[in-house]
């Protein structure tokens, strides 16, 4: 029985809370307090997250599903590479790609601890065959996007800009060519999609790289000169084109056709990845570029069903970089395209066996810091360039804690999968497996080495044949 | 009939170039074309306060949009990459657009950074020289806390016709902006943390002044207690070391202006001295064409690579044209000298003109407070014009 008044609770005790008793006014203070506190964090996370990015948010609502809503709100804010991936939001998007089922095996006593390097290198090169191979300080190719927040003129002068600060290169992508993209970008990649007109000699010649994009956005690029509004310099450019040559429409003629008018640099092919992923790359491998870029599912691409199409771009690595050694071509470059926004997706994919990356339209967002509705070429570039610092950090810190001083050294041997089904799929051990699994695992890869060794031993037997026939009539 | 002027490059030359131009022809006399790789001009100088100021702020403010100054002046410009001429047909062929006639050719087409020259160096490695480079450079430097910040300047890829011979193109802005940093750490009280070395592949620093320049410069980096050094012949970059012949230099971050080298593409005209370089008369005329001139960093000359030296060669190549063409007495001739308004930080200039160098007796040199006020003054009218002052140099 609680007593009322005189006992300095004015209003009477109310309740019991543990062994102390609570009166009304009490229970109304800590009720106000606690009212108060919610009101004050919610209008701080939404002025921290939520208003800023409720712009983008409309603006991306069409076009990206649930889980990277939840990353773009988590990442804006911050928009260093090293935020992209902290778990608090990660715990609501268990598993965004089939690369973040995939986690990396550090360096401890066994294998040998990570020394300390002082100097680790990120670079790489692409088309070593060629005359004049491509040599970046960062495996990294800027891809222009097709939605950006801003004019897409502007985010692919700002992405030459960045890949120049970064030491990497950037592509051209789609649209009219910028001479000022070309000037601003120190190593230039001139992309061009089966279907429009093609680039001028003299654009060739400008070019560190030539790549012939396959994909299924490229025939749907509008012709620049249909547009009324273009700047006067576009619709000039626009009227001077000419087809690179009559009835250069199948890729071998065009790939040729770009070997002409540049012999000195790596021309290559950009495919989507798919279920006949081989099959494709058997057909590419026959005009010997000096670079595949694969593209996965994940990519972002100019169609609301694009998403439906493909093959993730892990196993579309790991298949390529199979399949490319298998065949004794390890010397064309392997570029991984689609769905890479951070460090550790890069590493990743290096390890699967990729040897540059594309990052591609994810990166307005990375860069579109400010609240503000748009921001100006050099906005864009100082935060993109930010970014990329952040990312090359990062990526050294990931080699470091791996024991590796060289992007060459990576291998499948670094990662190990979270789940079965990345075990499965990209062939690597799992972190703890069911007793079964792991048999199962075990068994399974062992199949596929021995059916490397078939094949090797094949071709190895094709091989030798014309030589005895040879010798026999000799 | 009306005379067609083609102008190549937009920077200091091209610009007073198409000032001059203006002022002494009238539209319906004369059609003029620019052709640039860029869209806006940059006044360049102004960027090395990216080493004292936020970068975003000082690339705005020497960024010029020249599509009304264009228009304005009844110019037609044109944005593509040259990559070739024809000096006997008279045509220049761009990437994608066709082919431009011209009557007189003005080149104003600069030099090309020759990140190539030593092995690992790339616009990555720092700079103040271009517009993205000093944003990004700027924003590094505020994150400074500590280490050994460097200040190098590549060689440059000259003739070896050239007579004084010089090993470096421009190193102003690179002194300007070791100056700037080192006040800007005694602010934050950092520089007590910090070593800074300037590194020049000149023979001494700013081997094309006088020695009285020299004195006071390498008096002002002693008591800055800035290292210097000189003849330096860079080997390797890496992202931790400075490879120069016989040593090793650990550093951690570091400002460059890269080697300097006539642009790739004029070695595929009849235009070049086989070096890269153009080689004119003291009017800027070509040696061999006469409705040719050149100005600026590209021609072949070891003359000061500086944009007040464009700028008086773009005065002398008009008038010189003019002159010509109305049978009027030829200007004087272009003769080299150094103007440099140095900034040493604390509001603080150094000027100097000298011609000691190529064989002059003129020597003035002071420092204090009132270049740095006339270098602000020409900074603001040279970017509120574009380039084109009611008083041209």
């Amino acid at each position: 029985m609680h007593k009322l008044g005189k006992l300095g609770k004015p209003y009477g005790v109310l309740m019991q809370w543990g062994n102390a008793d609570v009166s009304l006014l009490e229970a109304l203070a800590v009720g106000a307090i606690t009212g108060l506190v919610t009101a004050l964090t919610t209008l701080l996370l939404a002025t921290r997250f939520l208003i800023p990015n409720m712009k983008r948010l409309a603006v991306s609502w069409s076009r990206i599903n649930l889980n990277d809503l939840l990353v773009t709100v988590h990442v804006a804010p911050w928009q260093t590479e090293s935020r992209t991936h902290l778990k608090p939001i990660n715990s609501l998007v268990p598993w965004r790609t089939l690369l973040d089922q995939v986690a990396f095996d550090p360096a401890t006593l066994h294998p040998k601890a990570a020394p300390q390097i002082q100097e680790i290198s990120l670079s790489t090169i692409i088309g070593s065959r060629a005359r004049r191979p491509l040599a970046l300080s960062l495996p990294a190719l800027l891809i222009a996007p097709y939605h950006s927040m801003g004019s897409p003129i502007d985010a692919k002068l700002a992405l030459a800009q960045i890949s120049s600060v970064a030491g990497s290169a950037v592509v051209s992508g789609p649209g009219p060519y910028l001479p000022a993209q070309r000037a601003y970008a120190e190593h230039w990649i001139l992309q061009w999609h089966l279907g429009q007109p093609g680039p001028s000699r003299e654009m060739i010649q400008l070019a560190d790289m030539a790549e012939v994009s396959l994909g299924q956005k490229s025939r749907k690029t509008t012709p620049a000169k249909n547009h009324k509004r273009l700047p006067l310099r576009v619709k000039r450019w626009s009227a001077h084109q000419r087809p690179i040559g009559l009835g250069a429409s199948s890729l071998p003629q065009l790939l040729s056709q770009l070997r002409r008018g540049n012999p000195d640099i790596p021309v290559g092919v950009k495919i989507l990845a798919s279920q006949h992923l081989e099959t494709d790359l058997a057909a590419v491998i026959q005009w010997a570029p000096d670079f595949i870029t694969v593209t996965g599912s994940e990519a972002q691409r100019n169609s609301d069903l694009s998403d439906q199409f493909g093959i993730p771009t892990a196993i579309a690595i790991k298949r390529a970089r199979d399949w490319i050694d298998q065949h004794a071509m390890s010397h064309i470059s392997l570029i991984a395209s689609g769905g890479i926004v951070s460090a550790a997706d890069i590493v990743k994919l290096l390890a699967l066996g990729a040897n540059a990356v594309n990052i591609g339209p994810h990166l307005p967002w990375a860069v579109n810091q400010e609240n503000e509705a748009s921001l100006d070429i050099g906005q864009m570039a100082l935060q993109g360039s930010r970014w990329f610092d952040a990312t090359a950090k990062n990526m050294r810190v990931i080699l470091q804690s791996l024991g590796l001083e060289d992007l060459g050294d990576l291998d499948r041997s670094v990662l190990y999968a979270r789940t079965n089904q990345a075990a499965g799929l990209l062939g690597i051990p799992a972190a703890q497996p069911p007793s079964q699994g792991r048999l199962a695992v075990q068994l399974t890869a062992l199949i596929d080495e021995y059916q490397r060794l078939i094949s090797s031993l094949q071709r190895q037997v094709t091989l030798l044949q014309p030589q005895a026939v040879d010798s026999r009539h000799a | 009939m009306k005379t067609h002027a083609v102008v190549l490059g937009a920077r200091f030359g091209g610009l007073a170039i198409t000032s001059w131009l203006r002022r002494l022809y009238p539209a319906e006399e004369l059609d003029i074309t620019v052709v640039d790789r860029w869209q806006d001009a940059v006044y360049r100088p102004g960027l090395v306060h990216a080493m004292d100021q936020p970068g975003l702020n000082v690339a705005k403010k020497v960024t010029m949009p020249l599509s009304s100054h264009w228009k304005k002046l009844r110019i037609t410009p044109i944005q593509d990459i040259i990559v070739q001429i024809d000096p006997d047909q008279q045509k220049v062929y761009t990437a994608t657009l066709p082919p431009i006639s011209y009557d007189v050719l003005f080149m104003a087409t600069g030099t090309e950074p020759g990140w190539d020259r030593i092995a690992g160096l790339s616009p990555r490695r720092g700079g103040v020289c271009e517009a993205y480079q000093a944003r990004h450079t700027a924003w590094q430097r505020q994150s400074w806390s500590q280490g050994h910040f460097v200040f190098a300047a590549g060689p440059i890829i000259g003739s070896p016709q050239w007579e004084p011979k010089i090993s470096v193109g421009c190193e102003c802005p690179l002194l300007e902006s070791a100056f700037l940093f080192e006040r800007w750490l005694v602010k934050q009280q950092l520089r007590t943390k910090t070593q800074i070395s300037v590194m020049t592949a000149g023979s001494s620093l700013a081997e094309n002044s006088s020695p009285r320049v020299r004195q006071q410069l390498t008096r002002l980096m002693a008591q800055r207690n800035i290292t210097v050094y000189t003849n330096v012949q860079f080997e390797r970059v890496t992202d931790h070391d400075i490879f120069i012949k016989g040593e090793r230099v650990p550093y951690d971050r570091s400002v460059w202006t890269a080697p300097m080298k006539g642009p790739s593409w004029l070695t595929n005209t009849k235009l070049d001295d086989g070096y890269g370089w153009i080689p004119t008369n003291n009017y800027m005329n070509h040696v061999r064409y006469p409705n040719i001139y050149a100005v600026g960093d590209g021609t072949s000359h070891p003359w000061p690579k500086m944009g007040h030296s464009a700028m008086v060669q773009s005065r002398v190549a008009v008038h010189h044209w003019l002159a010509k063409q109305k049978h009027r007495k030829l200007p004087a001739p272009f003769h080299p000298y150094l103007v440099w308004m140095l900034e040493t930080g604390d509001s603080h200039s150094l000027f100097s003109i000298t011609n000691m160098f190529y064989g002059g007796t003129t020597d003035i040199l002071y420092h204090g407070l009132w270049p740095a006020w006339i270098k602000r003054a020409f900074q603001r009218s040279y970017v509120w014009s574009h380039g084109s002052l009611p008083i041209m140099p």
